[in-house]
Order: C-alpha cells, then sequence, then structure tokens
C-alpha cells in the first residue's frame, strides 16, 4: 500500500487535470445554461459573474515519524508512517450543467479515503465514498497460538505435552510467543444518490458495505484456575441499503422509506487450544470454543407525514416497522470436548427473531411570538420473539457436564423492551431575548426478564434562556426525575436469591432514582473580536432502594472558552474544561453459607474521575504577506480514584439500615489511575506564488499512563499464574511526525 | 413505599400540569400578535427594528447591484449551492442575496444609513431559522422545526456561515464539525482527547456520524433506528443479535456501560472493570470481592481484561453453554 508507484502516480495522473484547470476556462458554466431558462435578475446576472468552473489543491511531501513507546496508540485510527505522502486531493468542476467533486486523502495509506460528488443542480445528486479506517491496538502482543484455520488457534502440541507435564514449563515456552500486530481494519464502499423527480419529490438512496478483517483481543477460560487470552478472529461484512421517498408540497411533508442491514461473519466459532493439557479428559478439555458473533438481518419500513398548520404549528406523526432475525446458523454443540458424552441439544438453531416498531407523534406550535408549545408521544417495542432455550445440561468450561438444577437458569431469557414516552413543555418569552419554560415526561418501560418488569420515569423540568444579543447567551435547564420500579419485592428478593445474588441488589440502569441535573451555558461577545464562553453541568443519580449495587453517581463539569478573532486573518482561542464523576456501589463480600447474610462483611467502592482539558489555537493567515501559521495544543489529565471502604459509609448509608461494624480486614487501597495526553501541532505554510505554496508541519504527541490492570507494571509477564496473556497493555509513548510539503490550489 | 411515591408522584403531576398551565396563560396574555399563517415565505420576515423601519417598501435591486459592494461575500457566495441557478429552489434561480435578506433598494441607495430588510445579526433566532428553512425543509433538515436545537433558540447561523464558512464541507463557522459542536457540548468534546475514543480526532468520524443536528426520530437527535442500542449496533452488527443468551444492559442501551464519547477506560467503559460489573454483579464468590492492591497484580479477575477474559462474550452468546457469557 505504501509503494512508492502509487504515490507518484496519482499526482501524475492528476497533471493533465491540473493543466488544463490552467488553462482558461472555454466552456460556457454549467449554471449559465440551465440559469437562462429561469427569466429571474439574477439568473440574467449570473453570465456576467460566471462560476469557477474548476478549482482544488492538492497537498504532497514527505513525512517523518519519530516514536518512542507505543506506537500502536499513535496510529491507533490513522497511518503516520515514513515517505512520501499525498495527504488530500480536492478538485471540483462544472461542465454542461454537472458539477463534480472528487477528493482523495492519505492516499495510499492504510486510512485512505476517496470521495466523488456529481450533482446536476435541481434534478440529481450522486456521491460515492471508499474509505479504510485501520483500528491498531497493540504492537507489542505475543501469542503461542497460532490460527491454523479460520477460526481455530493451536499452540505446538509439543509445548502442550510438555506443560501438561510441569505447569512450570508454560514460563519457558512463553519465550517462543510470536509477536504480531494486533488489530483490524475496515474497508467501507458507500454510494448513494439524490434525484429530485418533480418539484416536490425527493427519492434517495445510500448502500454501503463494510468489510473489517483483523483481530480483536479476545479470551477463553478452562475454570476459575487456568485462562488464557488470545486474539479473535475479525472477517466480518455488513451491507446496509436505505432509501427514502419523500413527498413535500405546501403544508405537508410525507416520506416512506426502506431500511434493510444484513450482517455476515465468516467465523462465528472460535477453537483455542488449552495451553495446560493436551489430551481431553472427562474432568479437563484440550481445547475450548466459544461462539461469535452471529450473522444476523434488519429489514424495516418507516413513514412520515408531517403537517403545517396555522399559527406556526407543526404535527408530525412517524411510525416504523422492522424485523430482526439471525442468519439461522446451527447452533454449536455444548462442549468440544471428545472425552465427554454429547449432551441433546432442546433445538439446533438459536432462531433468533425479534419485531421492533416504533411511533412518534409531535406537535410543536408557536401561536404568538411569546409562546412555544411542544408535545411528543413517542413508542418504541423490541419484542423478542426468540424461543426460550432450554438447558439443563451445561458444559461450563469444556471440561466437565454439570447438571443445571436451578429452575431460573434452565431457560434463556430473551430479553425485550416496550417503551411509551410523553413530553410536554411550555416556553414564553415574555420580551426580547429572553424566555423561560416548564414541562414535564412519563416514561413507561415494560421489561421481559428483568427484576422491574415495569419501571416509570416522571420528570418535571424548567428552563431560562436568553438567546439573541451579543451581550449574553444564556441556556440553562433544571431537571428532576423519579424512576421507580414495580414489582413484588418479595418475589424480587427471590428471584435474585434463586441466581445466586443479594436481594437487596438492584440493577442500576432499571432501579428506583431520584435524578437531578442542571446544565447552564452561557456566552458574550463584548467585542466583535472576542467571544467568551462557558458552561456548568451538574447532576446527581441517587438510586434510593438499592442496598447493594450502584448507590449513587454524582458529576461536575465546568467549561470555560475564549475566542480572539481581531480580523480574517489573526485568531486564537483558548478553552478550559474539568470533570468529576463519583459514584458509590455496595456489595458483600460473602460466600454461600452463613456469609450471605453477614452485614459485617459489606463494603463499598467509591469511585472519582477527573479530567482537566485545556485546548488552544491560534491561526495567523498572510502574516508578513507570504505565511500562514496554524498552532494548536491540547492537553487531557485524567485521575481515577478506587477507594474501598468497608463498614458503615460516611454521609451514604440508607435510612434504613443499621451501621454495623466491618469484620472484613482493612483492604489495602488501590493506586491512582492516571493518565496524561498532550498534543501540539505547528503548521508554517509558505506561499511561493498565488498557487503554490510550501511549509513545514510538526506535531507532537505525548502519552503517560499508569493503570493498575492494563500497565506495564500489571502485566510483567505473558504468564502469570494460572494465565496465558497477550501482553495487550496501556504503554506510554512519545512521538514526533514531521512534514514537508507543497501545497498547489487552482 | 409505594403510597408514598404515587403521592409525590401526583404532586409532581399537578405541579408540574400547574406550572405549564400558568406559562401558557401569562404567555397569551403577553398578547403579541400572531403572525398571519404563512408568514415565513420568502421573503423571509426580519425584524430588525431599523431595517423594518426604514427598508421598508424597498424593492428587488438584483445580485449585480448587491456584489458590487459586498465584493468579500462573492467568493464563499458563488462556491456554493446558493448560487447554483439551474436548481430552481437555490436563491440564485430567485432573487438572488435578496431571497434571504429581503428586498434591497433602500439599503443600495443609502447603505449607511438603511440596512436591508433581513440583517442576520439583528434578527430573533426563529425569524432568522425561518429564512433557512424556507427552502431547507426537506431530508436532513425536514425535522428542524420541534427538534431540540430548534427549541433552544439555536439558529442556522449559530453553526454555519454561508459568507465566512471555515469549513471544507457544510459552511461551518469551524475547521470541523467537532468545533463547532465544541462550542455549546465542550465537555463531550473534551472526551474525545481521551485514550479511548471513536476515531473522530483522526477526522474519520464526526458528531454528525451518529447524530443529526438538525432533528431526527430517534432520541438524542441519533441519526438512525428507533434507540440507542439500534443506532450503536447500525455500524457494530455483531452486538445485534438476538442472542440465544442475552446481557440485558447491552439489548437495553449500549450506553450503560460504554460512553461513547470517550473515556479513559479500555473498551470506552464508564468506569474500570471489575467495578463496572461489580455495580450489578453483587452475588457470592468472585463477584462480590474487594479487589484491592493485593490482589491486583496476582488474580487474573482484575489485571488484563479482567471480567471479560472469561466472560468474553459479554454482549450475549448464542452458545448453548453460554449462560454466563463464558462460551
Amino acid at each position: 500500500m505504501r509503494t512508492l508507484p502509487l504515490l507518484l502516480a496519482i499526482p501524475i495522473a492528476l497533471l493533465p487535470v491540473t493543466l488544463a484547470a490552467q488553462a482558461p476556462a472555454t466552456s460556457s458554466t454549467g449554471a449559465a445554461t440551465p440559469a437562462a431558462q429561469v427569466s429571474t435578475p439574477a439568473a440574467e446576472e449570473a453570465e456576467d459573474h460566471p462560476l469557477p468552473t474548476t478549482y482544488g489543491s492538492f497537498d504532497v511531501g514527505v513525512r517523518s515519524t519519530h516514536l518512542d513507546g507505543d506506537g500502536a496508540r499513535y496510529e491507533r485510527y490513522r497511518d503516520l508512517g515514513n515517505g512520501l505522502f499525498l495527504e488530500t486531493v480536492r478538485f471540483a468542476t462544472a461542465r454542461r450543467g454537472w458539477m463534480f467533486d472528487l477528493g482523495a486523502d492519505h492516499v495510499g495509506r492504510r486510512d485512505q479515503r476517496y470521495d466523488v460528488r456529481v450533482a446536476l443542480p435541481g434534478r440529481l445528486k450522486l456521491w460515492g465514498r471508499y474509505d479504510q479506517i485501520p483500528m491498531l491496538m497493540s504492537r507489542t502482543t505475543r501469542t503461542l497460538f497460532t490460527e491454523t484455520s479460520a477460526g481455530v488457534l493451536e499452540i505446538d502440541n509439543a509445548i502442550q505435552a510438555q506443560v501438561q507435564a510441569q505447569a512450570a514449563y508454560l514460563a519457558t515456552a512463553v519465550q517462543t510467543a510470536t509477536r504480531f500486530d494486533l488489530g483490524s481494519r475496515r474497508h467501507i464502499a458507500s454510494g448513494g444518490a439524490e434525484w429530485f423527480a418533480g418539484r416536490d419529490v425527493i427519492i434517495s438512496s445510500h448502500v454501503q458495505h463494510m468489510n473489517r478483517d483483523g483481530d480483536i483481543p479476545f479470551g477463553g477460560s478452562f475454570g476459575h484456575g487456568n485462562v488464557v487470552e488470545t486474539f479473535a478472529p475479525v472477517q466480518h461484512t455488513l451491507t446496509d441499503f436505505d432509501s427514502s421517498a419523500e413527498y413535500a408540497q405546501g403544508h405537508v411533508l410525507a416520506r416512506g422509506g426502506y431500511t434493510g442491514s444484513w450482517f455476515h461473519n465468516d467465523v462465528t466459532a472460535l477453537t483455542f487450544d488449552n495451553p495446560w493439557r493436551v489430551t481431553d479428559s472427562a474432568s479437563a478439555g484440550s481445547r475450548g470454543r466459544t461462539a461469535l458473533a452471529p450473522s444476523n438481518s434488519f429489514v424495516g419500513v418507516n413513514g412520515l407525514l408531517s403537517y403545517t398548520l396555522p399559527y406556526k404549528s407543526r404535527a408530525s406523526v412517524y411510525g416504523s416497522l422492522g424485523s430482526l432475525h439471525d442468519a439461522g446458523a446451527p447452533l454449536l454443540p455444548f462442549t468440544v470436548n471428545t472425552a465427554l458424552p454429547v449432551i441433546p441439544l432442546d433445538r439446533s438453531t438459536t432462531d433468533g427473531h425479534a419485531k421492533t416498531s416504533s411511533i412518534n407523534l409531535s406537535f410543536t406550535s408557536r401561536p404568538v411570538q411569546a409562546v412555544d408549545v411542544d408535545l411528543r408521544f413517542r413508542t418504541y417495542d423490541y419484542d423478542n420473539r426468540t424461543p426460550q432455550f432450554l438447558v439443563t445440561q451445561r458444559v461450563g468450561y469444556d471440561n466437565a457436564v454439570s447438571a443445571v438444577t436451578t429452575p431460573a437458569l434452565q431457560e434463556t431469557e430473551p430479553f425485550g423492551v416496550r417503551r411509551a414516552t410523553f413530553d410536554a413543555d411550555v416556553r414564553l418569552s415574555p420580551v426580547r431575548a429572553f424566555s423561560a419554560g416548564a414541562g414535564f415526561g412519563h416514561q413507561s418501560e415494560e421489561r421481559t426478564y428483568r427484576i422491574f418488569e415495569k419501571t416509570t420515569d416522571d420528570t418535571v423540568r424548567f428552563l431560562v434562556d436568553s438567546v439573541g444579543h451579543q451581550w449574553l447567551t444564556l441556556r440553562s435547564k433544571f431537571e428532576h426525575t423519579q424512576r421507580r420500579g414495580e414489582g413484588d419485592v418479595a418475589a424480587i428478593s427471590a428471584e435474585l436469591l434463586a441466581i445466586g445474588e443479594q436481594p437487596g441488589m438492584r440493577h442500576f440502569d432499571i432501579a428506583s432514582r431520584n435524578r437531578d441535573r442542571v446544565t447552564i451555558t452561557a456566552g458574550t461577545v463584548p467585542f466583535n473580536t472576542l467571544s467568551i464562553n462557558g458552561s456548568f453541568a451538574a447532576g446527581k443519580d441517587d438510586y434510593l432502594e438499592s442496598l447493594f449495587g450502584l448507590r449513587d453517581n454524582r458529576h461536575r463539569v465546568y467549561s470555560l472558552g475564549m475566542d480572539y478573532a481581531p480580523s480574517d486573518y489573526y485568531g486564537a482561542g483558548l478553552s478550559y474544561s474539568f470533570e468529576r464523576y463519583t459514584s458509590l456501589s455496595r456489595s458483600r463480600q460473602a460466600n454461600p453459607g452463613v456469609q450471605f447474610d453477614d452485614a459485617t462483611r459489606n463494603w463499598a467502592a467509591d469511585t472519582s474521575d477527573r479530567a482537566h482539558s485545556i485546548i488552544a489555537h491560534a491561526e495567523m493567515k498572510q502574516f508578513r504577506q507570504k505565511f500562514d501559521v496554524n498552532v494548536f495544543a491540547d492537553y487531557n489529565r485524567t485521575r481515577g480514584l478506587y477507594q474501598y471502604i468497608t463498614g458503615p459509609v460516611p454521609d451514604r448509608t440508607l435510612p434504613e439500615e443499621v451501621p454495623v461494624p466491618t469484620s472484613l480486614p482493612n483492604p489495602t487501597q488501590l493506586p491512582l489511575v492516571k493518565s496524561e495526553l498532550a498534543r501540539g501541532n505547528v503548521d508554517v505554510m509558505y506561499a511561493l506564488s498565488e498557487r503554490w505554496g510550501i511549509g513545514v508541519s510538526v506535531w507532537y504527541e505525548r502519552y503517560r499512563v499508569s493503570d493498575f490492570t492494563l500497565d506495564a507494571d500489571a502485566q510483567s509477564r505473558l504468564d502469570p499464574a494460572g494465565a496465558l496473556l497477550l501482553g495487550y497493555q496501556y504503554l506510554p509513548y512519545t512521538a514526533t511526525t514531521i512534514w514537508g510539503r507543497a501545497v498547489y490550489k487552482f | 413505599m409505594g403510597p408514598r411515591l404515587a403521592t409525590l408522584s401526583g404532586k409532581l403531576w399537578l405541579s408540574t400540569a400547574f406550572l405549564i398551565w400558568l406559562a401558557a396563560w401569562a404567555g397569551m396574555q403577553a398578547g403579541v400578535q400572531a403572525p398571519a399563517p404563512g408568514a415565513g415565505k420568502s421573503p423571509a420576515p426580519g425584524n430588525s427594528p431599523q431595517g423594518i423601519a426604514l427598508a421598508a417598501g424597498a424593492t428587488f435591486v438584483g445580485e449585480k447591484a448587491c456584489l458590487g459592494c459586498h465584493e468579500e461575500q462573492r467568493a464563499s457566495y458563488e462556491r456554493s449551492p446558493h448560487h447554483w441557478a439551474a436548481d430552481p429552489r437555490s436563491p440564485a434561480a430567485k432573487q438572488g442575496c435578496e431571497t434571504c435578506h429581503g428586498p434591497g433598494s433602500k439599503h443600495a441607495a443609502d447603505p449607511d444609513h438603511v440596512k436591508v430588510v433581513n440583517d442576520f445579526t439583528a434578527m430573533t433566532p426563529a425569524a432568522i431559522n425561518a429564512t433557512c428553512v424556507t427552502c431547507h425543509n426537506r431530508g436532513e433538515h425536514a425535522l428542524w422545526e420541534g427538534s431540540q436545537h430548534e427549541r433552544r433558540d439555536v439558529t442556522c447561523t449559530s453553526c454555519h456561515s454561508l459568507h465566512k464558512p471555515l469549513s471544507d464541507t457544510g459552511f461551518l463557522k469551524a475547521k470541523t464539525e467537532t468545533e463547532v459542536c465544541a462550542t455549546c457540548h465542550r465537555d463531550k468534546a473534551a472526551k474525545l482527547d481521551r485514550s479511548g475514543h471513536m476515531p473522530l480526532r483522526e477526522g474519520k468520524m464526526a458528531c454528525s456520524t451518529c447524530h443529526n443536528m438538525h432533528g431526527s426520530t430517534n432520541v438524542k437527535l441519533l441519526r438512525k433506528g428507533d434507540s440507542i442500542a439500534e443506532m450503536c449496533t447500525s455500524c457494530h452488527a455483531d452486538k445485534r443479535g438476538p442472542f440465544l443468551f442475552e446481557h440485558a444492559p447491552s439489548r437495553d442501551g449500549c450506553v450503560t456501560c460504554h460512553d461513547p464519547h470517550g473515556s479513559t477506560n479500555e473498551r470506552m467503559l464508564v468506569v474500570k472493570t471489575p467495578m463496572l460489573c461489580q455495580r450489578c454483579h453483587v452475588g457470592t464468590r468472585h463477584p462480590s470481592t474487594i479487589y484491592d492492591q493485593a490482589l491486583i497484580t496476582t488474580n487474573i479477575r482484575v489485571y488484563a481484561r479482567s471480567c471479560v477474559t472469561c466472560h468474553a462474550n459479554i454482549h450475549g452468546s448464542n452458545h448453548p453453554s453460554g449462560r454466563f457469557f463464558i462460551r
């Protein structure tokens, strides 16, 4: 891909076009001819001011990257490799009424992109894109596994045999682990058309085909004492097709659409060797096998009807129906372990099937300038029709058959949700540039197979805005929401106990909750050259009935920014933001038996994440007439603290909870999770002529990280006790990329 | 607890209903005349006092007269679709500059004292938007009216500048979409600089990849689907299922565990594992264990992929032994 010939070929291929572009435009403008058919003053004048028929640019040069540390993170979604580059190509022209736009970015690189757009103004638009998005996760990962065929990862049998005989041999074996790049790449081809089929009708279609290949980090287990990290092959394709017809005439807007999405996975199972065993036995397998993502498809239709009513009112109805299916691939057997008996499957396929539907009704009105009314009703239904699957025996780690005796665990739970939301808001603007409003919302959700099968959210909100003059732009909003789960507490407790959970635990995504949120954004433009804006957001979620699980969640976000632009040629900006997220979750360290009910074993995790971000930029155009200078810098610093608390939690103990002293040993607190990312770019361009410019760019990035689960200290070896890892880590880096470039504009 | 909540909820409803009624009544008492039906059609209403007062009765003069003085606006105008006279919906096919700015004869005659009818720097947000949606009322923009942004008086000119665009496409007031959106959503933009992020800062995605800022039928102005999960799985279709064994939060909403705007945690999780998992799984044995510093380098449930080393199919599994997403 990075071949020199390709890099050279493209500018050469563009040369004739470029030369043509430099020649005087001899043909009449595309716009002028049709415009002449429209008898308007503007159309007549178009002949006096013909369109610039051809213009564009390209940016070519040489680049060098110096890297110290983790190159994968620096280039996670991009390719900044050394050598020649053709960074951007832009070309636009008009011919015989048609407009053409061509673009290319990062030509020949792993993140290349090509665009083409064609338009016949007022009649037809066509576009196409080919895009590659790399996702490079690691260049330092190492593994003993080799993919011998699609989805089959094997370790040399000799190694397995020696490790089976003597587990300590794994330490020797990992010395032979092969280093490989862990990552994947998406290749996306897309295209679309928009056809103005008459003055009132637009028909549009979009098709996209994405192919993703590579590997992602994955894991497998042969029991609590034997765990492997593997790579899992990714060979996906996703094809999407959307089409709609829209009719707009007078007060009516109507739209009908079709959407289809087909996902195909070439590898739907992963088999991986057990490093600790080379032969199957009735208590341990030499391999494990897991399912990977199933192929599936989603097809839907939707329609929208919107009608403009008198007094600046509008009523809209939207509806959609969809159907989601898995592709019907046969289910894997319970185990790949040949020493175990075959367990009959309840059925041979998943039969995964869900129906979706949605209805939106909305009415907005501004009957007088001072009043604004907004009413909305919305439903969404994910009706999971996948039949339950009976499992009375299972093979958890491909190592032994066990009976599933708990009735709650014998059948699968095809989750579904039905949601209905109603919102009503009124806003008043009694004087210019000021408005205040209030509203409420009610949301009802019914779910299948959750501890609360119904929850309701009631929200009140108030807002005060001042928009429309330069001295102050203010938008503020306060929201209070109460969510309550409906259900028999005794039944919920019994259900949780049946699956080994504490009866006082509530899943926080559906737990009863009081939520308060306030957001304020403000801006001022004291001078035409200066704007200042800031924002504040705060919120608290109180899971007031959750004895265990997430108890509360809070956030505070502050930001302040300014932009200064004394002229079209100079500008600068600076912003700072601070975020703080805290949460408390509760648990009880317990084994089955007496510990399960022992409140002295309660503990809590107090989590705090803080982030500081500074972003600065400055631009100078035509500095000393010849120079364009752009400077950009940002700095991001985060700190994560996970603090364990045993015994009662000050200020956050439930009112009904009886504080008891702890019987747990005093935990050794976790170290801070720290990361810092500093980036800086300086671009200097010198105009050799009106069309040619040369320049130098310097990009600098510095990343520092300390993470107790993922940094090099946490993973000092590939074979920690009972595990075989990939060595996927968070690593620091310092990178500098220097670009020498020539830019041509025409 | 139930009756107490019911009472509270009832009070909440009554209070809200009363506030809304009060607000509506007060607004009606403000007595501002309702504009006639159809107001907002071209030429759009402007309410710059000076413009209205002094430019009243003006007539169209044609864009040649406008561009004769406003030379600096010429280049961007001529490269914009507004200048595509072949498109009968374009300003160039109508009254040129005056399609949006209103008849300019009086302004042309006395530019120092008379503004154009529609002076966008002085118009109300509603008037600015009404001008633009006269034409931009289909496709991408069809649901602007009633959208979250429109409801909060964000105007087209808050983000777009036809005459001084800084972006390559879209006539944005900044070089990139992210910069424009960051004007208000600065916290979201800051998250893009975290180690775990989607490829926005690399230019492979933009805010509009997921959101249609001009209005949508999905929540959170999401561009596709009818739920958050449908939006996410429109690209991450490998998580779409339906699976034999499903993990409830991944079915209900990806954002329960992930922050799509960015995070310092691996896989853009809102909290590190195992603490994230322990928010719901507090049962016996290892889900309820305190993983303190003494365990972080010795217990596989903490380091590396933590819980998902074993529970690798955490979004769902089609394996008959996949109850706990280990297979």
